[in-house]
């Protein structure tokens, strides 16, 4: 095989070309492994993440997680794991918690664990590469505080978890642990990840004919009086680009009474609100059903109680006997009921024009617990329970406190009124008064002072409305009782909130997880800036390292060059020579730069010290650093080569051949070399 | 004095000066990132107000051990006792709470024979708690909900948990602050507890800038390496250009430690100019990085912040590489002899 042989540039030059473009391939790798570091949160390249629509973070994103349930029943899916992020800093490192339900994570992540599966939700695992730096193991316990908000929770390390994704440097804890950790409310998640056939799901995402749902199905009082009038409503969207035309109907069942039958014209990308008023005829619960027909059928659900006119009764909850005690019987209105009869122990007590009774605890009422209850001709009945006790238990002071909270309706919907209802007594011999403070998910919600006689009771009501959906506990002294606040809408189903409320095309994308880093308000085009221009940076910074050592050959063949250009060579000829030359340096050059550039970033690597944010930047060794790498490596060498060839192309022949220098215009003074004044 | 005119060759300093500065531009746009990313840090911390501290001892909170009579702040705070208890054959934590001034706005003490539940898996009825060290009958009717602690953590009465956990007598497993400051904390740390803010996410991103710094640390090893190689081809090309001069110097009598001394010079001064001009591109760079961004990206808050520290570091690592990679050729322009340069 014939030696390739050069004239200008020797091939010693490889070796510094070979340094250089190492460092040149190591930087690549590195650079391309930060860029792509926030992909690490997805986990595996064939798991989807979804994330709420339109959302800025993964702080921000809210899902339902009860759609990770309902993705598995349509199924499109096979596996899906419902997550919540949170943060925090163990022994100086970041942390990123991720709130798992352990069983569908490992599903989703294909992990391999060491250990045990977390039994309570006090247990957790974490991610091996984590364990490695926080020199974790099994049993350790690690104290946690809120991400956003106080709070305090521990989590016990009871397995270690070996992932080829980003994982490897979490800690996961149960969703419970994770809400107290984010304050995301029960039944909600950040995101959802899962596997299976995305494709089907992403096909039903086509947005060139129109694509008709409906959704936010909402009658305006989830239980109302009969021959009351309430509103109906419902969104129709056309996600699909293309105009069209849809059928919708919506129909009171059981009584069958259609509310809605028409069509509709639907500019493409549009969602337009049909509202109508309408009037239950019939007692009883109610399905409101709406349809809509075409390529992609749908009916969406919801319900309503109608109810008759109805009684409550408000009575203390214990009362000492040989005592009066007085009872009121309020409708659903709250106006008091005149004439109602009120029973307890076999009496009957009649209300009077206030809607109360006063009744006497009298012989005739042993200490025991009582039903009572109130009726009244067209009103459906009202039951209450009271104790009689002891006289002798009766405390000589004033003994105030709350003994019952009620909620009507304990179940409402967005913006609809909720009364809270909190029953004080009086149960000491004194009066007195008594501060009732109440509090929502935590925050004062409501305060009023009261003043009561002995055994006195009062019933403190307050009206409230809620703008957005999910539980809401309000406690008051060691009571407490959990109201529940309901979307507008209901869907059936349910892949349609995949559809409409998840997503438009863009939602099932794997590059959503980036958002992580958006958490930081550091975007992706921000990082990317910042990475181009190191890379560019870098290619510089190589160009010149390599340009030197070929500027240092042509120096030292400077004399070839001159007896080349004395000969007849153009300053195009030497460029294309020098360009040849530098090509067949760059082809050995660049192979042994990109190989000792793996090498190098994989060393650099293994130190476990490449870490960003609480994830291990993963060096890549990609087809994309290949490309990068290898035409990088090479338009190095061979620029590095012109701008050498370029610095000497151009000189006088007799001076490169005689060794002078263009710039060296000032002959060396023997006194002056000497420094002999 | 015994010295060469120290830039004969201005195209080839010129060229090097540029090249140099480019590393360490290099160097300080690549710390500028991350003493940008510290500074945006900090601003994402101002929007999350830190609202207190927990304090313990030892590892962690099952563990810990803190007396409160022992405890020096005059900040007000809630001490909390926790115990893992067995309920039916189940693990499950139970904790008490002494709240004496409201630090955490919500009464969490149940009625004398009752406990609260959390409000996941909720316990009901008449309940039987055992521990290695006690045992406790109590009634469980309601629930608490609290933002404070896990939702599956059971709330108790303090002397109830005593029973379980006798230690817990005179003793908390730990203490919630309602408000924290720098001077807490030390003091705090200074009575040997652990302290942690109560908002995890500032700690977070204060942790995580520094992974950050610590990485473009090795942002240092490939400048160096190219200055390095930079001084030593330049070095190089100046010996063989100046063979003559060192010929003469000989045949004069110069000994090799002033021949070396010459190059030395000529490699030092090099470096330190490179890395001066290196450090206003960077500035130059790094300011331009910041504009483009803010221009180009809706929602930048990007920036790229030069300080004294990395202008030091990039002007040291410089300069030391530089002095490094002139090493070889200067020994080799002080091995030739006369008749080797002159030839």
């Amino acid at each position: 095989m014939k030696s390739v042989t050069t004239l200008l540039i020797r091939k010693r030059v490889i070796v510094a070309a070979s340094l250089s473009l190492i460092i040149f391939s190591a930087t690549i790798s590195v650079l391309i492994g930060i860029g792509t570091a926030p992909g690490t949160v997805i986990g595996n390249p064939d798991v989807y993440v979804i994330t709420s629509e339109d959302t800025d973070s993964l702080l921000s994103s809210r899902l339902d997680a009860d759609l990770s349930d309902l993705l598995l029943e349509n199924g499109f899916v096979t596996n899906s794991s419902p997550e919540i992020f949170a943060f925090a800093e163990i022994g100086g490192s970041a942390i990123i918690i991720r709130g798992v339900d352990f069983q569908a994570f490992m599903e989703v992540e294909g992990a391999r664990l060491s250990g045990a599966m977390p039994s309570n939700p006090s247990q957790g695992l974490i991610g091996s590469r984590l364990a490695d730096r926080i020199h974790a193991e099994i049993g350790d316990r690690y104290p946690l505080v809120g991400s956003f908000s106080p709070s305090v929770s521990e989590v016990e390390i009871v397995g270690i978890i070996t992932s080829s994704s980003g994982v490897e440097d979490e800690l996961m804890v149960s969703l419970p642990l994770s809400r107290c950790l984010t304050g995301i409310a029960t039944n909600s998640v950040s995101i959802i990840r899962v596997l299976g056939d995305t494709a089907q799901l992403e096909k039903m995402f086509g947005k060139d004919v129109p694509r008709f749902s409906i959704y936010d199905l909402a009658v305006a009082n989830r239980i109302l009086g009969i021959g009351r009038t309430t509103e109906v409503s419902l969104n129709l969207k056309n996600w699909g680009d293309a105009n069209g035309t849809a059928h919708v109907m919506i129909m009171d069942m059981p009584d069958n009474i259609t509310i809605i039958d028409s069509d509709y014209f639907i500019n493409g990308s549009t969602t337009i609100a049909l509202t109508t008023n309408y009037t239950f005829s019939s007692i009883g619960n109610h399905t409101v059903k709406a349809y809509i027909s075409g390529a992609f059928p749908q009916n969406i659900s919801t319900n309503v109680t109608v109810k008759g006119p109805f009684l409550s009764l408000v009575v203390p909850s214990e009362i000492p006997q040989y005592h009066y005690f007085t009872t009121i019987v309020v409708n659903e209105t709250l106006k008091a009921v005149v004439g109602a009869t009120v029973s307890i122990g076999g009496f009957d007590f009649v209300t009077n024009a206030s809607g109360s009774c006063l009744i006497n605890a009298n012989a005739s009422l042993e200490p025991r617990n009582y039903t009572i209850s109130a009726s009244s001709p067209g009103y459906e009945s009202a039951i209450g329970h009271i104790e009689i006790i002891n006289s002798s238990l009766l405390p000589p002071n004033a003994t105030i406190r709350v003994y019952d909270i009620v909620l009507t309706p304990d179940v409402v919907k967005v913006n609809e009124k909720c009364m809270f209802a909190y029953y004080v007594q009086n149960f000491g011999n004194s009066t007195g008064s008594f501060q009732v403070s109440s509090y929502l998910d935590g925050a004062l919600f409501t305060q009023n002072t009261v003043n009561l006689a002995p055994l006195k009771t009062r019933v403190l009501f307050y009206n409230a409305s809620f703008s957005s959906a999910g539980e809401k506990t309000i406690t008051c002294g060691q009571l407490s009782a959990t109201l529940t606040v309901e979307a507008h809408f209901e869907l059936n189903p349910a892949l349609i909130r995949l559809l409409v409320l998840y997503g438009g095309s863009g939602t099932l994308d794997p590059s959503r997880a980036e958002l992580i880093y958006d958490t930081a308000k550091i975007s992706e085009a921000n990082i990317l800036i910042v990475l181009v221009s190191l890379g560019v940076l870098s290619g510089m910074l190589v160009t010149l390292g390599v340009s030197i050592s070929f500027m240092r050959e042509i120096n030292d063949n400077l004399k070839i060059i001159g007896i080349l250009r004395s000969l007849g060579a153009s300053s195009k000829q030497l460029l294309g020579l020098m360009f040849k030359e530098a090509f067949l340096m760059s082809l050995p050059a660049a192979a042994v730069g990109i190989v000792g550039g793996v090498v190098l970033a994989f060393l650099i690597s293994n130190t476990g010290n490449l870490i960003a944010f609480g994830h291990f930047i993963q060096p890549v060794f990609d087809p994309s650093f290949l490309i990068a790498a290898t035409a990088g490596s090479i338009a190095i060498c061979v620029g590095s080569g012109l701008i050498a060839g370029l610095s000497v192309s151009r000189k006088g022949s007799i001076g490169m051949i005689r060794g002078l220098k263009d710039d060296a215009v000032t002959q060396v003074d023997l006194k002056e070399l000497l420094g002999d004044e | 004095m015994l010295a060469l005119d120290l830039f004969r060759y201005t195209a080839r300093l010129k060229v090097l000066t540029f090249a140099i500065g480019i590393c360490v531009a290099f160097i300080i746009g690549s710390f500028a990132f991350a003493n940008g990313l510290s500074i945006t840090v900090e601003g994402i911390g101002d929007k999350f107000v830190s609202e207190g501290a927990l304090a313990y001892q030892g590892p962690d909170l099952e563990a810990s051990l803190v007396d409160p009579s022992q405890l020096l702040t005059d900040h007000i705070y809630a001490s909390v006792a926790i115990c893992v208890a067995s309920v039916n054959g189940s693990e499950r934590t139970f904790f008490a709470v002494n709240d004496p001034l409201s630090t955490l706005g919500q009464n969490l003490v149940p009625l004398p024979g009752e406990m609260l539940s959390g409000l996941v898996d909720p316990l009901s009825g008449s309940v039987n708690l055992t521990t290695d060290e006690g045992s406790a009958r109590l009634f469980a009717n309601h629930t608490y909900s609290s933002t404070k602690f896990p939702a599956y953590w059971n709330l108790m009465r303090w002397d109830d948990l005593v029973k379980l956990r006798p230690e817990m007598a005179f003793n908390a497993s730990f203490m919630i602050f309602a408000s924290s400051d720098g001077e807490l904390l030390s003091s705090l740390r200074s009575q040997g507890l652990t302290v942690q803010e109560m908002t995890g996410i500032l700690n977070y991103f204060a942790a995580g800038s520094r992974e950050v710094t610590a990485d473009l640390w090795l942002i240092i090893i490939p400048s160096s390496f190219i200055v390095a190689l930079l001084v030593y081809s330049a070095v190089s090309m100046e010996v063989k250009d100046r063979a003559r001069d060192i010929a003469i110097l000989k045949a004069m009598g110069s000994n090799n430690r002033q021949i070396r001394g010459i190059f030395f010079f000529q490699a030092l001064m090099l470096s330190v100019l490179g890395a001066l001009v290196g450090i206003l591109i960077g500035v130059i760079v790094s300011y331009g990085i910041s504009t483009s961004s803010s221009t180009l990206v809706s929602n930048s808050i990007f920036m790229l912040k030069v300080t004294e520290t990395s202008m030091m570091v990039a002007f040291v690592s410089t300069v030391i590489a530089g002095v490094l990679g002139s090493v070889y050729p200067i020994f080799n322009a002080a091995r030739q002899t006369v008749r080797e340069a002159l030839r």
